[in-house]
């Protein structure tokens, strides 16, 4: 696959969230409003970018047996150094992000793609999987986060856009708002696919080899 | 069959050896960017706070951080601490002090205090206050209090329109305080304790005794917010010890800011 294709296939293709359905935690948990999901998506996709381009550089000194702890090693080092670096040079964005960044070393599509794709691939893929993993998560954390924030408060990225419009609907900034909204894009994303599907006259199938299988850190029979 | 053994030992060794250079090498370059980040995490914590005492009283033009007086609470009473080797940056019984001052002339204190009864710990607070003890301004720095509800009682953001930012009514809103009715409520407020509260005190609302610094609920005279009434009350603690701290102490306060 090309690095064109390489990078594109996460924003809609494989995306993590919609598709993959890697790190639910955060995905759930820190989309109250539109500029929380952005904020995750972009640490994310910092710590993301250095765990695969380490990973996949590393990828023939690292035995087997032990590649689940070194890779673990590696994402929590790039997280801590992340959170370092923000709080030295970019004190503002380390108020708005500072929460998150702990919770980085606990998303599984970091150690997830440093598993099912940069042990296996080129540090240039490696790079270009990363940015495009990392985009397709930053997107569908803003756009969830949008819509619960516009459901909740009636703003977007904390700006009234209809003036006056009062609402307070707080189903949709819990955590059983953010699953039944994750469910409806979900089903909307296939649904599009769906009408895809039929207008070229075919039958839509969820890509097989993205479901469970395709990770193999639970896998231990081949080791 | 001789050589599985040997083999399995053999990469048991490798296990061991390439997993500690892995964690050798991420230590390593943690403690790198550890110590070449730590002059400017330093740096970047004083100038927020700096930021902070100019939002809440912008008529400085010192460096209020180079001065400071700071009171430890002990058996009740708030006693100076001097060559502190390793200061808090902000603890329960800890209130600090630092002078504002203009051309060379002290015009008003900052204070730091913390209250330990909010709903998730520590709940931090920055004021001006007047040479007096008039509070001027306040703002909570450090809290942990539940976000969208506990938070409401002292948040001062304000909720944007679209058509609102087109006008350009948004400019200074960042260095600038936010109204919220229960943050302003402290602003002028004085502190006396409960045995020198006199006649002359209560014919100005503004002086309160020690017992009247509580919320509503609680028979006191401060505002809260119901659903937050923890919250609530911790932020009006915290302005009490800060308050306290200087009644107690305001000669020599005063006395060490204006030495120079």
């Amino acid at each position: 696959m090309s690095l064109g294709k390489e990078f594109s296939k996460g924003i809609w293709k494989e995306n993590p969230v919609l598709v993959l359905l890697l790190g639910m935690c955060p995905v759930l948990a820190v989309t109250g409003d539109a500029y929380n999901g952005l904020g995750m998506g972009i640490a994310s996709t910092c710590v993301l970018l250095g765990s695969n381009t380490v990973v996949s550089s590393c990828k023939s000194f690292i035995p087997k047996k032990v590649r689940i702890p070194c890779y673990i090693i590696i994402i929590a080092t790039f997280v801590t150094m992340v959170g370092l670096v923000l709080k030295a040079y970019l004190p503002a964005l380390d108020k708005a992000l500072g929460i998150f960044i702990p919770l980085i070393v606990v998303n599984c599509i970091v150690l997830g793609r440093a598993e099912a794709f940069a042990a296996k691939s080129t540090i240039a893929n490696s790079i270009a999987d990363a940015l495009g993993m990392g985009l397709g998560f930053t997107l569908a954390l803003v756009v969830l986060g949008g819509i619960r924030e516009f459901l909740t408060n009636g703003t977007l990225f904390t700006i009234q856009f209809v003036p006056g419009w009062n609402v307070s609907f707080l189903l949709s900034n819990s955590p059983a708002g953010a699953f039944i909204v994750l469910g409806l894009l979900i089903a909307g994303m296939n649904w599009l696919n769906m009408m895809k599907a039929k207008k070229q006259g075919k039958v839509f199938e969820p890509p097989k080899h993205l479901d469970c299988r395709q990770c193999n850190i639970c896998n231990m029979e081949d080791i | 069959m001789s050589n599985q053994p040997k083999k399995k030992n053999e990469s048991i060794f490798i296990l061991i050896i390439s997993l500690c250079t892995v964690a050798v090498v991420a230590a390593v370059v943690l403690s790198l960017v550890a110590s070449i980040t730590a002059g400017p995490i330093k740096k970047a914590k004083i100038e927020t706070t700096v930021r902070t005492f100019a939002k809440l009283q912008p008529n400085f033009d010192n460096d209020p951080l180079t001065d400071k007086a700071v009171f430890k609470l002990v058996s009740g009473k708030w006693k100076i601490q001097k060559n502190l080797k390793k200061e808090p940056l902000a603890a329960p019984d800890i209130v600090k002090f630092y002078p504002a001052e203009k051309d060379g002339k002290l015009v008003s204190i900052f204070a730091q205090g913390t209250s330990p009864e909010g709903y998730g710990g520590n709940l931090t607070a920055v004021a001006a206050i007047t040479k007096d003890g008039a509070i001027i301004n306040v703002e909570v720095t450090q809290s942990q209090e539940t976000a969208g509800l506990g938070t409401n009682v002292y948040s001062r953001e304000i909720t944007k329109t679209i058509w609102g930012i087109i006008k350009g009514e948004y400019k200074d809103t960042d260095t600038k305080l936010n109204p919220n009715p229960i943050m302003d409520f402290f602003n002028g407020k004085m502190y006396v304790p409960d045995n020198e509260y006199t006649a002359k005190d209560k014919s100005n609302p503004d002086i309160l005794p020690e017992e009247r610094w509580k919320v509503k609920k609680d028979g006191g005279e401060f505002k809260y917010i119901t659903g937050a009434t923890i919250t609530s009350r911790t932020v009006t603690d915290a302005v009490k010890r800060m308050l306290q701290a200087y009644y107690q102490n305001k000669e020599q306060i005063l006395k060490m800011f204006s030495k120079k």
